[in-house]
């Protein structure tokens, strides 16, 4: 929880309450991040710069906004928008189907137990584009229109990649849910 | 809560369960991040202040140049030459304060053909001055009055407008002399060469013989060598019409002009108070009655010089050095886009027509000046962006029957003949419908961004710092102007584009920098229809030294134009 006092100390420019704040909000900004970076280095650079915004905007922030909520905002924006820059998208763009559903009770149930690092792993296979729109849609919780302003896309689009995320998730865990099968002998 | 939404719920709180180490590197990350930042702060607020500074800066070490220059001619002019060189001595000083030259009142017969003085207000801030003839209170200083008339040679400055005759100021008097008793004349010289002087114009080699003629005048003064006349030299004009006056019928002044200085030590030698050292005639005395070392002439409208002595040139007040402009006009050219997104835009930027206005005002010397000025200018581009779309194909997989007209032979019966077995088949012609797998693919083009066509424009106010070489022929002046400016983002309308090229970002969401430095150029020909008014026509170059935008985008500013100017000079 960040104190008012440590905002104020902030606002004053005080290396140690920022050096602070960094230390509070590390674990919910580098949550953030590694969900829409690839590495860690990656996640890293781009939680820095999400916190260099967080404190030249601290005196911007209205009061009323509790500030792990701002600051997780304007994490999220900082990381959209560098992805809009770095983004090179083909003028024609061919969107796939998406692959066949998995039988989801039991994908589900396998998700239930397994270990965070593997899930991990499983996101990072997702394209890009269908990551950044599941980790906003699906973990963030913006809604599809939102998301296409963010990223200046349609709401269709924003759902095919919502959809698209899934199916590769879900494909992913039904796989591991054969092997973890497989190697579990029967009764 | 369905099983997709049941997926996500999970896939959320398992990520939730992540922990993250801090680690000290990525706090260092952090903190060279911050430090850069406050740098970059830093320097923004450096360089308003570094432009105010400059621009100061040069506008005090300008005037402190040019005023030095003034004072020294104004030093060097005062004090009369006398034929060795030297500061030949005053042996009068127009008062301490402003003295307000009276109007001569003819003597009854005088001849004079020169005007009469029109009220002339001059800065006088010299020294009294002990005059080596003692002097009788009751009659005019008829004795030290050439001698004032020397030291009251009128500026060559003031060389324009019509001859003015003035009248010998009594020195150190403060009620008006009834009437001359005595006259100074200057030795050698007699009136017959003092018309032949007169009537001669004065040019500027000429100007140095009465020059000395009137530095014998106030020496012969100091020496009190009797039978002198004194002959006024302010009275006649370089090529005026002036006779020589005789002393006795030389106009008075009605009234002693009012002045505070101290009064003329009229002794010859007097004791100083406390130093026990005798006053020479040549001593000048301040306020307290303390001899002053050095003649200092500050007499700035007066400004005489030993050459100009017997050429009182006329008093007009001279043009004032300021002068003020208005112009406006059109500037083509824009901004100049670059930078790592500006590669993505896949859109062109092209030179827009804009506009400038302004004013300005100049100190304006012989051939350079130096001033300021604010300038309204507004930066058109023109962009052209292409359509750019989004094809989606959505491909679903369906199942279907399709009839196949086939026959099928049924067996009905089968029965054995002498231990054979034989089958009854009947042949039946029939439809069959055979089950397929079909994909149903939805294409749908999303139009990212429309082709657009626009005019994007950004304003600026400029604050410049002028520095101006001109030449001036006849009634054409040419000249060069232009220095550093200070531009304040005063406005901006258009859009780019999004680079990742689905979209236009409004001019006003890009992230401009407030301040920015600049610079202006231009070239110049004025005709002056008037003393006081010109009319110019003068090409312009203007633009930003640097990086308008803050982030990756980078944009430079410039345009070139033509500007109407109009420009009145102060008189």
């Amino acid at each position: 929880m960040v104190s008012d006092q440590l905002i104020a100390r902030c606002l004053r420019e005080e290396p140690k309450a920022q050096y602070e704040l960094y230390r509070l909000l590390h674990p919910l900004l580098m949550g953030i991040c590694t969900r829409y970076e690839r590495n860690r280095q990656d996640a890293v650079a781009r939680m820095n710069q999400g916190f260099l915004k967080i404190l030249t905007h601290l005196a911007d922030r209205r009061p009323e906004v509790p500030f792990e909520l701002w600051s997780r905002r304007i994490m999220i924006n900082t990381v959209i928008d560098d992805h809009r820059r770095q983004k090179q998208r083909k003028a024609h763009e061919t969107l796939e189907a998406p692959p066949e559903r998995a039988d989801l009770a039991e994908v589900n149930s396998y998700l239930g137990h397994m270990e965070v690092q593997e899930l991990e792993r499983m996101l990072e296979r997702v394209p890009a584009m269908s990551r950044q729109v599941f980790n906003l849609f699906a973990i963030d919780g913006f809604p599809h229109a939102e998301i296409a302003g963010m990223l200046g896309i349609s709401e269709g689009t924003s759902k095919w990649h919502v959809s698209n995320a899934r199916s590769i998730l879900q494909q992913a865990l039904a796989r591991a849910v054969a092997v973890d099968r497989a190697r579990t002998p029967s009764p | 809560m369905s099983e997709q939404e049941r997926f996500d719920d999970l896939v959320r709180r398992k990520l939730e369960e992540r922990t993250f180490p801090f680690a000290e590197e990525d706090w260092q990350g952090a903190e060279r991040l911050i430090q850069a930042e406050r740098t970059r702060r830093r320097r923004r607020r450096f360089w308003p202040f570094a432009a105010a500074l400059l621009i100061g800066g040069a506008g005090i070490a300008y005037f402190a140049v040019t005023g030095k220059e003034r004072t020294l001619d104004r030093s060097t002019s005062a004090v009369p030459m006398d034929r060795t060189g030297t500061h030949a001595p005053l042996t009068s000083a127009p008062s301490a304060a402003d003295v307000t030259a009276p109007a001569p009142v003819p003597a009854p017969g005088a001849e004079a053909t020169a005007a009469p003085a029109a009220e002339v207000t001059r800065s006088v801030a010299a020294t009294p001055i002990i005059t080596p003839e003692p002097v009788s209170t009751s009659t005019p200083a008829a004795a030290t009055r050439p001698a004032a008339a020397v030291s009251r040679t009128p500026s060559s400055s003031l060389a324009q407008g019509g001859p003015e005759r003035r009248t010998p100021e009594p020195v150190g008097r403060h009620e008006a002399p009834a009437a001359p008793t005595t006259t100074v004349t200057e030795p050698g010289r007699n009136d017959a060469d003092m018309a032949r002087i007169d009537e001669h114009p004065v040019t500027d080699k000429e100007e140095r013989a009465p020059a000395r003629s009137t530095s014998e005048a106030a020496r012969a003064t100091q020496e009190g060598r009797p039978g002198t006349t004194a002959v006024d030299p302010a009275m006649p004009t370089g090529g005026a019409q002036v006779t020589a006056v005789p002393a006795s019928t030389m106009p008075q002044p009605a009234a002693a002009p009012p002045h505070d200085a101290q009064p003329v030590v009229e002794s010859g030698a007097q004791m100083l108070g406390g130093t026990g050292r005798t006053l020479e005639p040549t001593d000048r005395v301040d306020s307290t009655g303390t001899p002053i070392e050095e003649a200092v002439a500050v007499d700035s409208t007066l400004a005489a010089s030993g050459d100009t002595a017997a050429v009182p040139l006329p008093l007009v007040k001279p043009a004032s050095p300021w002068e003020l402009s208005a112009m406006g006009g059109l500037l083509w050219g824009g901004g100049r886009y670059s930078g790592e997104p500006r590669d993505l835009w896949d859109a062109d930027v092209t030179t827009g027509m804009g506009w400038s206005a302004g004013a300005e005002v100049m100190h304006m010397g012989r051939n350079v000046g130096i001033g300021t000025g604010v300038h309204y200018s507004t930066y058109d581009e023109r962009l052209l962006a292409l359509e750019r779309s989004l094809t989606e194909l959505d491909v679903e997989r369906f199942y279907f029957l399709t009839p196949v007209d086939t026959t099928v032979t049924l067996g009905t019966d089968t029965f054995s003949i002498n231990g054979q077995l034989f089958h009854s088949v009947i042949s039946v012609d029939t439809t069959i419908n055979v089950l397929g797998v079909g994909y149903d693919s939805t294409t749908t083009v999303t139009v990212l961004r429309a082709a657009r066509e626009q005019v994007n424009r950004v304003s600026y106010l400029e604050i410049p710092l002028l520095l101006d070489a001109h030449l001036t022929q006849g009634r054409w002046m040419f000249g060069l102007r232009g220095g550093p400016t200070l531009g304040v983002l005063t406005a901006r309308r258009g859009a780019l584009p999004d680079p990742s090229q689905d979209g236009y970002t409004d001019l006003n969401d890009v992230q401009f920098r407030s301040l920015v430095l600049g610079y202006t150029a231009r070239a110049y020909i004025r005709y002056r229809w008037n003393s006081a008014w010109s009319v110019g026509l003068e090409p312009v170059l203007r633009g930003q030294f640097g990086n308008s935008l803050d982030g990756e985008l980078k944009r430079r500013t410039m345009a070139v134009g033509v500007l109407l100017s109009l420009t009145y000079r102060l008189r």
